[in-house]
């Protein structure tokens, strides 16, 4: 039969003998030292018959006695020497157990019912959280009151452990500490799946998590969330945290997010924004929500018609090229960001190295202006098979881009809806 | 420059003012609420009008604790009773949650039963079909729409204003009996003061108001918006039962009417409505009473699973959160089906389920006291003395009214 697991419901409030066999108290807390995969339990805190907590080392504890519980220590009573905690250190009870933890491998919010620990040459370790149902009874009648309801229903309420190597609490000292490594195994995934944990959260939460991770990643996830969560989370940020995460967004997307927030907040983010890309958001959020310049992004990758092939190529290489959407189509302008015509990377790349771009440049462009509506774009793209589409206005200047991505994230509710209404007819 | 589409939202701002503490107060007027008040005024006239200024001080002062809860911690009150109490104390408060509000949907059913009756609907078909519209609303997943159109309707409460001053009560009685309190002992006196209380501080706001702030997602700057909405909200629904009481008692209890049915209560806002006043009344207590029905089992489940740590929203499908959807549909299933017993007296249950919210309320009041008044959570944002004599004084008060009612239903 395997061994039954070793859980804080069990140890909580477990009696403390010293050597002696006498008791010294009753357990009330076991502090962590949570670095590794397998953190190790350095310290306890015992609630003495006095009402005194003491906070003793691991090294103290001799052996851990099972059914009933009770731990026992290596030194009497009298000689017990309490030591101070660490601030890197953490009190499960007091800032693990019934708090919410994030699952980072299943990307989702649970809170903590019960510790699992694992005994390895006197050592304590967390091997795992405790959420679930089974659980939950516990802590209301005992494990063996719970398996005879299991047998009264005839059913089976499953241990839903979570390993602590993937376990990220939501709030400890460190994320109170607005600290920026403070979810380093959040951090790590991708920003899609952060944002999809991020959404299960509450607002301050929210923006804890997101004020922690990087600048980049921050402007990721939060392009990936849900438009009425990012909104309220901007809106719970720092306005510098904010605008430092908005820049490194798209400026189309950052121009979706402002066009939600009450008109203060979105004017004080933009004068705390950088002036330049401020500037790109403020143009894009003159135009209509669902017109082509809503849409588009203003970052786009032009270069002048006398260009060669060779030095195209050699632009295309470099840094302005990062900032752009998309570099599947090159766009030549003039001096004044007139419009000259496109041509594809395929079309750069299979050409005669000296050929000048305004050599073999499709010179009627198909693009959309600035106020057509989302439906005509759209019809635009799918007439076409077009990736992305110029927004051009009616003096033949380029003003942006739009993305079939970006037509997409707005049809597809459509679609869905059209769906919809079809299998209820 | 000029922003489009930041401006074209302007309209939109009309709903942002009214905050989480001026919708609270005005779900709190629901069926028991108005049930409550309008016996209260026919019963014992204007003579429990002074408990009123008690009752909205201590509404204000119970509500911003609960809003500076949310503001200061992110966190739902159910939430913060679980971390800092464990999963025992968790089940406890969600018990007397659950039973507190358990009465409360019954009572908003009675009152969609009520209110139809008067039209001659038998509650065997509104009842059911209440039920099934309060289901549809929320798989709908309109709960915002839901909360606008309830808080538009709200504005019914205007016309007993109007009677009240209609009507042309003796005001200087009326300002003599609001101000200088009197007192009996004696089991109905006792009944109607706890249920007051119970229907105008009920458990559940504590936990609603606490909730939407933290939906709200508002930030520790913001926090005198906050308070002064909540002071807005609870004085408005002060001032509500106020002239309910007065409307009701000076019509029914001058005339000596004891309200036993709703048609009864309605006569309050004859003074306005004339012929149509038992329409209006109708109208009135049917939005009431849906809309609250759809809110307190909604408002119930989310708190719940909170403590308990599962998951909840009416995203998603009742596989992805079948404790969730299973507190709410039992409640509504629950609340609907108590009402169909034959003959149950609606002005009865309407009135004694509040009286079970009084009775309820201290042991909320004081998880709220604990948690607001310990540092850890609350930081430099704990409660002055003064808030701590109120609050701990209502709490302690409601115990020795419902101890001495026990006494007095006894002998």
């Amino acid at each position: 039969m395997k061994t039954r697991p070793l859980l804080f419901s069990t140890l909580r409030h477990c009696p403390v003998m010293d050597a002696a066999g006498r008791l010294v108290g009753h357990l009330k807390d076991l502090i962590l030292l949570p670095l590794g995969i397998l953190p190790p339990v350095t310290k306890l805190v015992v609630l003495t018959s006095e009402k005194e907590e003491l906070i003793l080392p691991w090294e103290t504890v001799a052996r851990i006695e099972r059914d009933p519980a009770a731990i026992h220590l290596s030194s009497e009573g009298e000689v017990l020497q309490p030591v101070p905690l660490r601030p890197e250190e953490m009190e499960l009870a007091q800032s693990l157990l019934d708090r919410k933890v994030v699952d980072t491998k299943y990307h989702k919010v649970i809170r903590v019912n019960d510790l699992e620990f694992q005994e390895t040459q006197g050592r304590l370790q967390l091997v795992a959280v405790e959420g679930g149902l089974r659980s939950l009874l516990r802590h209301l009648v005992s494990d063996a009151r719970v398996e005879q309801l299991e047998r009264l229903f005839n059913v089976r309420l499953e241990r839903e452990t979570v390993a602590w190597e993937v376990v990220e609490p939501v709030e400890t000292e460190l994320t109170k500490a607005k600290h920026r490594a403070a979810y380093a195994k959040l951090a790590k995934l991708h920003p899609a799946d952060i944002a999809d944990i991020i959404e299960e959260l509450s607002p301050s939460e929210r923006a804890t998590v997101l004020a922690s991770l990087d600048d980049e990643t921050a402007a990721e996830a939060l392009t990936e969330t849900e438009p009425e969560v990012q909104s309220s989370m901007v809106q719970m940020m720092e306005s510098e945290q904010a605008a430092d995460i908005l820049e490194r967004m798209e400026p189309d997307e950052a121009a979706d997010i402002l066009s939600d927030l009450p008109e203060a907040k979105a004017q004080e983010l933009l004068e705390t924004m950088e002036e330049e890309e401020a500037q790109e958001v403020v143009e894009l959020l003159t135009h209509e929500e669902d017109t082509a310049g809503g849409l588009m992004t203003t970052e786009v990758f032009t270069l002048p018609p006398d260009l060669t092939m060779v030095d195209a190529i050699g632009r295309l290489r470099s840094a302005e090229v990062a900032e752009a959407e998309t570099i599947y189509y090159i766009y030549v302008t003039d001096d004044l960001d007139r419009l000259l015509g496109v041509l594809s990377l395929r079309d750069l790349i299979l050409a005669d190295p000296g050929q000048r771009l305004d050599d073999i440049m499709v010179r009627q462009v198909i693009s959309v202006r600035p106020e057509t509506d989302l439906r005509a774009v759209a019809e635009t793209f799918s007439k076409y098979n077009l990736m992305a589409v110029p927004v051009v206005d009616e003096g033949g200047e380029l003003r942006g881009i739009i993305t079939v991505d970006d037509v997409l994230n707005l049809l597809l509710p459509m679609i869905w809806k059209q769906r919809a209404a079809k299998k209820y007819i | 420059m000029r922003l489009s589409r930041i401006k074209k939202r302007r309209i939109l701002r009309f709903f942002a003012i009214m905050g989480p503490g001026i919708i609270t107060a005005s779900v709190d007027q629901d069926a028991g609420g108005i049930t409550t008040y309008s016996l209260a005024g026919a019963q014992f006239g204007y003579g429990l009008l002074w408990s009123l200024l008690f009752i909205a001080v201590a509404l204000a002062i119970v509500q911003e604790m609960g809003s500076r809860m949310g503001v200061v911690t992110g966190k739902g009150l159910a939430e913060l009773i679980r971390e800092r109490f464990g999963v025992r104390m968790t089940f406890g408060v969600m018990g007397v949650l659950v039973l507190a509000n358990l009465a409360n949907t019954v009572s908003e059913f009675a009152g969609v039963a009520a209110s139809m009756e008067i039209f001659g609907w038998s509650r065997y078909a509104t009842v059911p079909l209440a039920a099934l519209l309060v289901g549809w609303l929320v798989v709908k997943g309109t709960y915002r729409l839901v909360e606008r159109i309830f808080l538009g309707a709200s504005l019914f409460y205007a016309v007993y204003l109007i009677s009240a001053f209609l009507v042309g009560p003796n005001w200087p009685s009326v300002l003599r009996q609001t101000v200088r309190p009197t007192f009996h002992i004696e089991r109905d006196y006792l009944t109607m003061i706890i249920t007051l209380v119970g229907t105008t501080i009920a458990p559940w706001m504590q936990f609603y108001i606490q909730a939407s702030i933290v939906d709200k997602g508002v930030r520790r700057q913001a926090y005198g918006y906050v308070k002064l909405d909540v002071w807005i909200g609870s004085l408005v629904a002060s001032a509500v039962a106020f002239f309910i009481i007065v409307a009701c008692g000076a019509t029914l209890n001058t005339h000596g009417v004891r309200i036993e049915t709703a048609e009864q209560a309605a006569m309050a806002i004859e003074p306005f409505a004339g012929q149509y006043a038992t329409l209006l009344f109708a109208l009135g207590l049917l939005n009431a009473s849906i809309f609250s029905a759809a809110i307190v089992p909604l408002s119930t489940a989310y708190a719940v699973c909170e403590g308990l740590g599962w998951d909840t929203g009416i995203n998603r499908t009742f596989r992805e959160a079948p404790g969730f959807f299973s507190i709410y549909l039992s409640m509504v299933g629950a609340g609907a089906l108590l009402i169909l017993w034959p003959k149950a007296p609606l002005i009865t249950i309407m009135y004694l389920s509040q009286t079970l919210n009084g009775i309820l309320l201290p042991a909320v009041l004081v998880f709220m006291l604990l948690l607001i008044n310990d540092r850890k959570i609350m930081g430099a944002w704990v409660n002055s003395p003064a808030y701590n004599l109120i609050a701990w004084g209502t709490a302690f008060l409601m115990v020795v009214l419902t101890l001495l009612l026990l006494v007095t239903s006894i002998i």
